[in-house]
């Protein structure tokens, strides 16, 4: 009785503990900022921020849940955003000093996210053909389309994206801004990917157990290669989401983001082993730093000591997650 | 067992694979040769003093770099950290180094002996993946870096004029980072503490059980790794004459790089450090004759990720390869 308490307990918190301790550090800084953190205006923030390093996560939590690491998402953010906004616009084009021609919005809007999953069909590819480890892989393929980005825009930013972007990204409805809708929908439709199809259990067998995957009649390279596909395509998407923002994108743009991406799947209690965690895991990962970093931005915290802050949360929420995954196993 | 009881392999093929045994193990020697005939086709200026004095030069950093991820990734781990623990040190002694030398050295060193013992905690008893826990105290060395000075700070001149003293083609941060390399080479080859990790590399549960002290072995390298990097800090002072907040991002990759085109086993328990200081050299030669072939710097990124693809690619064929042949 009292050991399948103790077991329960445990179970709760594997699935549950980041909520709790998100819903515990919402009152924290609420108390501690004196309200100030949450006003609408402040959460709606918060949430606008989630979004779109939200949708970056969802799609390496994909890579990750199957037993990989993609490096590569920010890369394929930035590539993406580029020709989304600098092939999609005509007086960007002729602004731009490298190689990208003006294509029309709808066409660079299509061929921002086709480039995007192609980057991570290639990436999935080597993985399963080559047998390069998923993170040296991927780092390559992060390097080469940095000198991709370089090449097509001539090391030039992009700051005159077609209208329609700022637009959508300034865009609100019932008070929370456009993106935050898209990731929602992202969230729901991971959910329905990994919880409610073959293919999700699939991606939990093999980054549980590769081999075991393989010997049940399970095609390891098949789910491979969607799970970087699909990564890449989220993280064209976020490009998206992060051109609506500011309007501007650079080959230099999204410095720490890939950092925040493994952050945040690590915080929720996704395991970098793969094959433990799922959308709540993602999401409540997501939210709470999020949230950390808002609040640390209240507080006028240097960002430098944030970043310290940030190393030090990965630790220890890295360190209790798998003290309770091992005991789990 | 089976391997006990046949004869090996190659003594059963004709000379060809003589030819081939004796290659294998030193490709990586014909490898640079092949590297600098090439080189010395593209560009006259290639083969000479000067020349191999920079190369060497700007090896030197992310030579000594390489020395402490080889440790790392011959346990089976690696260390994300180095680069930043590399800039925090630089710009430590920066700031404390004019006051008073041996200060900025002693907290540069003791710095960088603080988060690899970090490191070294997080991964053995906070179980955290090395990927992960060393990515961690990037940001936290990052972070204190800029803490300690936002700008770079230029050092005077007076307090490095000792260390600028070259001879030969051998600058003070290449002679630091061989005198590091045979050092090294010899704890490796020597001493049990070396022996000892290419057993944690090869098999960390039959290590243990074998009786070697894991968990200790773990913490000590990624001690020595943290002030390592703290020593390339020092170098990079040396080289450049100033303390950079922001400089090396990146280049614990590249220092993995490095060591693979050197023959390291990317998960541990194989590699020679000296072969993988010559992939350290190749590395950088390739990114010199890419600059004296005024290539477009733009072009070069791509040209390093297709050499780490190659690289890699070829490594973990052969580790496929061997495997199969015991199996």
């Amino acid at each position: 009785m009292s050991v399948k308490d103790h077991l329960a307990s445990r179970r709760f918190w594997q699935d549950n503990g980041t909520i709790v301790v998100l819903a515990a550090f919402v009152v924290f800084a609420a108390v501690v900022s004196q309200g100030v953190f949450l006003r609408p205006s402040n959460l709606a923030t918060i949430l606008y921020q989630a979004s779109i390093i939200g949708v970056l996560v969802l799609g390496q939590a994909l890579v990750v849940i199957a037993g990989g690491i993609d490096l590569s998402v920010v890369a394929i953010l930035i590539l993406s955003a580029v020709v989304m906004g600098g092939a999609g616009s005509e007086q960007q084009a002729t602004m731009t000093l490298g190689g990208l021609p003006y294509l029309g919005f709808w066409p660079a809007i299509v061929a921002g996210f086709a480039v995007s999953a192609l980057a991570g069909l290639v990436n999935g590819l080597m993985v399963t053909r080559l047998h390069i480890p998923a993170f040296i892989t991927t780092l390559a393929t992060a390097l080469l389309l940095g000198g991709i980005i370089l090449l097509v825009t001539g090391g030039s930013p992009i700051y005159y994206p077609d209208p329609f972007f700022l637009a959508f990204g300034e865009s609100r409805l019932l008070g929370l801004p456009a993106p935050v809708f898209v990731f929602a929908g992202v969230a729901v439709a991971f959910w329905w990917l990994v919880n409610q199809t073959t293919f999700g259990k699939t991606l939990y067998a093999v980054g549980g157990n590769e081999r075991a995957s393989h010997y049940s009649g399970i095609s390891v390279t098949r789910v491979r290669l969607v799970a970087f596909t699909l990564s890449g395509l989220l993280a064209g998407l976020a490009g998206f989401l992060f051109l609506s923002r500011t309007g501007y994108v650079s080959y230099a743009s999204g410095g720490d983001l890939l950092m925040a991406t493994l952050a945040a799947l690590v915080v929720g209690g996704v395991s970098l082993a793969g094959g433990i965690g799922g959308t709540k895991h993602a999401v409540s990962g997501v939210l709470l730093l999020a949230s950390l970093s808002n609040f640390m931005n209240i507080m006028l915290i240097s960002p430098h000591i944030q970043n310290a802050v940030n190393g030090v949360v990965i630790l220890v929420a890295v360190s209790i997650y798998s003290h309770m995954n091992a005991a789990r196993a | 067992m089976m391997s006990l009881a046949n004869p090996p392999a190659s003594v059963s093929h004709g000379a060809r694979s003589r030819l081939a045994s004796l290659l294998s193990g030193n490709e990586i020697v014909l490898v640079l040769v092949l590297l600098v005939a090439f080189a010395s086709f593209v560009s006259p200026v290639f083969l000479t003093e000067t020349n191999f004095r920079n190369i060497l030069n700007q090896a030197s950093v992310l030579g000594i770099l390489a020395c402490a991820q080889f440790l790392v990734v011959l346990i089976g781990g690696f260390d994300l950290s180095v680069a930043a623990i590399m800039a925090l040190s630089s710009v430590i002694f920066a700031t404390l180094g004019p006051a008073s030398p041996p200060l900025g050295i002693a907290a540069s060193l003791g710095a960088g002996a603080a988060l690899g013992l970090l490191n070294g905690v997080a991964v053995t008893f906070g179980r955290v993946t090395p990927m992960i826990a060393t990515l961690g105290v990037m940001g936290i060395a990052r972070g204190f870096a800029f803490v300690v000075t936002e700008k770079s700070v230029a050092v005077p001149r007076e307090l490095l004029a000792p260390a600028k003293a070259t001879l030969w083609i051998f600058t003070t941060p290449v002679m630091i980072w061989l005198l590091i390399a045979l050092l090294l080479s010899w704890l490796l080859a020597r001493t049990r503490f070396g022996r000892n990790l290419y057993a944690i590399g090869g098999n960390e549960r039959s290590a243990r059980l074998a009786g070697v002290p894991v968990t200790s072995r773990q913490i000590a390298v990624y001690v020595l790794s943290g002030v390592l990097s703290a020593l390339a800090g020092l170098a990079l002072v040396v080289r450049t004459s100033s303390g950079v907040p922001h400089v090396g991002a990146g280049w614990e990759l590249d220092a993995i790089a490095a060591i693979v085109i050197g023959g390291a086993r990317l998960f541990g328990g194989e590699g020679n450090i000296l072969k993988a200081m010559i992939g350290v050299i190749i590395y950088q030669t390739i990114a010199n004759i890419m600059n004296l072939a005024s290539l477009n710097p733009f072009y070069q990124d791509i040209v390093k990720a297709t050499v780490i693809v190659i690289v890699v690619s070829v490594s973990v064929m052969q580790a496929r390869r061997s495997t199969r042949g015991t199996a």
